[in-house]
């Protein structure tokens, strides 16, 4: 049986108090509840605060570039079906320097959990803007503010017809902690927007300005509905839901036909002499 | 024998589908054909040709002059008349060209489609059919591609065509010109051989070599590789993934390739340029995988369709800091399926990246190919740790494991007990993030050990024509053709000549370069780009500078006789 104590938490070089601990928790209890042993899963990202969580803790871990998480980790998922894949990145990495890669991913549908830490600034490189910084958002790179709106991800994805996406926060580890294994239990590419106070570059978006107004979605609330969720998905201002914002049956998408868990392509046994039926198709 | 024909006509004309067929046909009468296809990129109109050379003995390049023209359009007797021998003959429609001259040979072909095949649309199958009846060969030559081109749509358009290309052949049999004087002669090789273009053998090359993730964004001239793979994901087991961008082609590839997969990357000069940040990642990353880029004219969208050597030291010191890379360019489709093999081999040995450049010349260009022997293909994945070993070292497994030899056994993770960190900070042994200058100097000698592995690893250089030669060409990937046939005509006219044609360009083996190289007086670089840069790796790694250039950037191929003109207006020889 698989413990917490199967995934050791190692010395960080993150602040004092910042959101990324409580994240790092409740995936330690994610995966531990899921009965998911550290073999069995994988934890990628690319750089950034964020991205320092797999190098934190105990697994199998692929840490890439900045914003090219998302690919890397569907070539992962694709090659190997049997591993639980995670991401981990945060908003500049996600909706910044790979934004691209995050509509495709949503397109594609590969069996992932996404799991962005939204702290609506740059940590790494010392406070700049970041694409969901609130717009006037006053920074080094940015000294009289912002100009561009706030980018809010939950519309995007819906409007993407991405399967699965939820809002939680990273002081509430409890709710993180069940979105985190309802987005693994979905099959397919699933996104989960951390709030996650910076408590050293963000000045704003702090635990109190978060904790006035962060709220759990009722259990009425139906997040299959998909014009419902769009409206409810653009709810960031006085009060914030948290929840499953939406989420529909979209199959995953599975990379080439017969590439299951119990025999990926990969694995398979290889001998030269059995494809030397490519000449015939060329013969004369 | 060594005719040539040229195709040409716009796109849209069916200009490509005849030039295969008169390939192909080539093929099932028992010549060697070499075929190279220089289009425009658009899909309708411009100026499209086939150049199709027809031979008793093996064929690696056309040549620039031929001795038929089978013209679509008007333009192409405009562009290609200066090419053809003044016995020559240039077949065409009268409907289509209005030109006039002793030249032209009218066929009607649309006129004799519709009659004798009740549709204008085989006109080119009557094309064909003249070629044939001109030239003398044998109808059944064109008889037999009938029935296996058109296998599976059934008997009827197997006859049609059938008609077609015999109201050609019969046409052209009873109209030709006394003074026509070029014949087939009667081939001598009746066994089975392939019709391929360079990029169809990298395919079959990937796929005997075990191939089993393909992620590509379109791009000429590399897409027909991709789609090669792509065409075969069900039969062979490949995945292959049509990706956003090049930058996501390269990252899903060291991902897939970090899980265990042998892993391919086709691309062009462009979105090469994209890939570059993942290039260092493979290469800090330890991460095995083969990149392919077939070179076109640059730089940004420059000549889309056409062919180029211009990427050589791009691809040699693209990316920040410094990591171990193999860069091989095949000299032939028989070697491009070779360096296929070879490249997943070293890329899995020495877990690092592979870059195989070939050109646009190389993908398209067709030709009559011995069938490839698939059960003597070898594999070798290195340092790979079976599932069983995994499951030994469990949570003890350190992925960058300092050895004597550089490499460090590979495990993937999710396949053991193993847990596998793959990281593209600096690190240490296990895969951790470290900062200490001590870590970062032993992982940093412990990959740069490795470029001198690859060095040692070089294929010695082609060496061809006489060794006491007072000059050499030096030359490297797909013009190797033209340059050992300009050897010849060389040391035909009198003038010794040798050739040293390099297919593993890098990391440079100096020694190679010393004894093929440096003993000649005259020493002359032939390269399809503008700044000689293949002479210029040389010169700076070994300080052997040469003392002639033969460079082409007009974005057509290097042909025999434009090596042999380029010496000859050069002055100062050494003969």
């Amino acid at each position: 049986m698989v413990t917490v104590n199967d995934y050791v938490l190692k010395e960080t070089a993150w602040c004092p108090g910042c959101g990324n601990f409580g994240i790092r928790e409740a995936v330690r209890e994610a995966v531990v509840e899921m009965g998911l042993e550290p073999h069995q899963v994988l934890f990628a990202s690319g750089v950034g605060q964020a991205a320092k969580l797999p190098v934190y803790i105990t697994g199998n871990t692929y840490t890439g570039l900045h914003g090219r998480t998302l690919p890397a980790a569907q070539g992962i998922k694709m090659a190997n079906p049997a591993l639980k894949v995670f991401v981990f990145g945060g908003d500049g990495d996600g909706y910044a320097e790979g934004g691209n890669h995050l509509l495709h991913a949503i397109r594609r549908n590969v069996d992932l959990t996404y799991i962005v830490h939204d702290n609506q600034v740059f940590g790494l490189t010392k406070g700049q803007a970041s694409p969901t910084s609130l717009e006037g958002y006053i920074a080094g790179m940015s000294p009289e503010g912002t100009r561009a709106p706030s980018f809010n991800p939950i519309p995007f994805a819906i409007a993407a017809d991405i399967g699965f996406v939820a809002r939680s926060y990273s002081a509430d580890k409890k709710h993180l902690t069940s979105m985190i294994k309802a987005a693994t239990e979905y099959q397919g590419f699933a996104l989960i927007d951390v709030l996650q106070p910076c408590v050293t570059f963000n000045k704003i978006n702090t635990y109190k300005w978060y904790g006035e107004r962060v709220y759990h979605l009722q259990e009425d609330y139906d997040p299959t509905d998909k014009l419902v969720a769009f409206e409810k998905a653009h709810e960031f201002g006085d009060r914030i839901p948290l929840g499953i914002i939406y989420r529909s049956n979209r199959p995953a998408y599975i990379a080439g036909e017969g590439n299951t868990k119990e025999d990926p392509f990969v694995f398979r046994d290889h001998n030269p002499a059995d494809f030397s039926f490519l000449n015939d198709e060329n013969i004369i | 024998m060594d005719l040539s024909i040229i195709v040409g006509g716009s796109a849209g004309q069916g200009m490509q589908s005849l030039s295969h067929a008169v390939v192909r046909a080539g093929a099932k009468a028992g010549f060697h054909v070499f075929a190279t296809q220089d289009y425009m990129s658009r899909v309708r109109g411009g100026h499209n040709f086939s150049s199709i050379r027809f031979a008793e003995n093996e064929l690696r390049t056309t040549n620039q002059d031929c001795h038929l023209i089978v013209a679509l359009d008007k333009e192409t007797v405009e562009t290609h008349r200066i090419n053809l021998h003044k016995d020559g003959l240039i077949i065409c429609d009268p409907e289509d060209v209005k030109v006039d001259s002793e030249m032209m040979f009218f066929v009607p072909l649309k006129a004799l489609a519709q009659k004798h095949a009740g549709n204008k649309i085989m006109s080119n199958t009557v094309a064909l059919g003249a070629i044939w009846g001109l030239l003398g060969g044998e109808i059944k030559d064109i008889n037999d591609l009938q029935e296996q081109t058109w296998e599976r749509k059934g008997q009827e358009i197997i006859d049609k065509n059938k008609s077609a290309a015999l109201a050609g052949y019969t046409y052209a049999k009873e109209n030709r010109p006394e003074n026509f004087k070029f014949k087939f002669k009667k081939a001598n090789t009746k066994q089975k051989r392939l019709v391929i273009d360079g990029a169809t053998a990298m395919g079959m090359g990937a796929i005997a070599a075990g191939c089993r993730f393909v992620s590509a964004y379109p791009m000429t001239p590399s897409t027909s590789l991709t789609e090669y793979m792509a065409s075969h994901k069900s039969s062979c087991n490949i995945i292959v993934e049509q990706v956003e961008d090049e930058i996501a082609a390269i990252n899903m590839g060291i991902g897939a390739a970090n899980a265990g997969a042998r892993v391919l990357v086709p691309t062009s000069g462009g979105g090469f340029s994209l890939m570059v940040e993942g290039l260092g990642l493979a290469g800090i990353s330890e991460t095995p995988i083969v990149i392919v880029n077939m070179q076109r004219p640059g730089p940004a969208t420059g000549l889309p369709t056409r062919t180029e050597q211009a990427d050589l030291l791009f691809v040699i010191y693209a990316h920040q800091g410094e990591f171990p890379r193999m860069v091989m360019a095949p000299h032939t489709h028989e070697e491009a399926f070779d360096t296929m093999v070879r490249a997943f081999n070293i890329a899995d040995k020495m877990q690092t990246p592979v870059i195989i450049l070939g050109d646009q010349f190389l993908a398209d260009s067709l030709k009559t190919n011995p069938v490839f022997d698939f059960s003597k293909v070898e594999i070798d994945r290195g340092k790979l740790i079976s599932k069983e070993g995994g499951d030994l070292l469990g949570t003890d497994y350190r992925r960058y494991k300092l050895n004597d030899d550089a490499i460090s056994p590979r495990a993937v993770p999710g396949r053991s007990k193993a847990l596998v960190r793959v990281i593209g900070d600096e690190h240490d042994e296990e895969g951790n993030l470290i900062e200490d200058a001590k870590t970062r100097i032993a992982q940093h000698e412990k990959r740069l050990k490795k470029i001198e592995m690859l060095r040692n690893m070089g294929r010695k250089p082609i060496e061809y024509g006489p060794t006491d030669a007072p000059s050499v060409l030096v030359s490297w990937g797909s013009s190797y053709g033209a340059v050992k046939e300009a050897v010849d005509l060389l040391n035909k006219a009198g003038r010794p000549t040798k050739m040293a044609h390099f297919i593993d360009v890098y990391p440079l083996n100096h020694e190679h370069v010393i004894n093929a190289v440096s003993k000649h007086k005259s020493r002359i670089a032939v390269e399809s780009n503008a700044t000689s840069q293949f002479a210029k790796l040389i010169k700076s790694e070994t300080g052997i500078g040469m003392t002639g250039f033969v460079l082409r950037y007009d974005g057509r191929p290097l042909t025999p006789e434009y090596i042999v003109s380029k010496i000859e207006e050069g002055g100062d020889l050494p003969w």
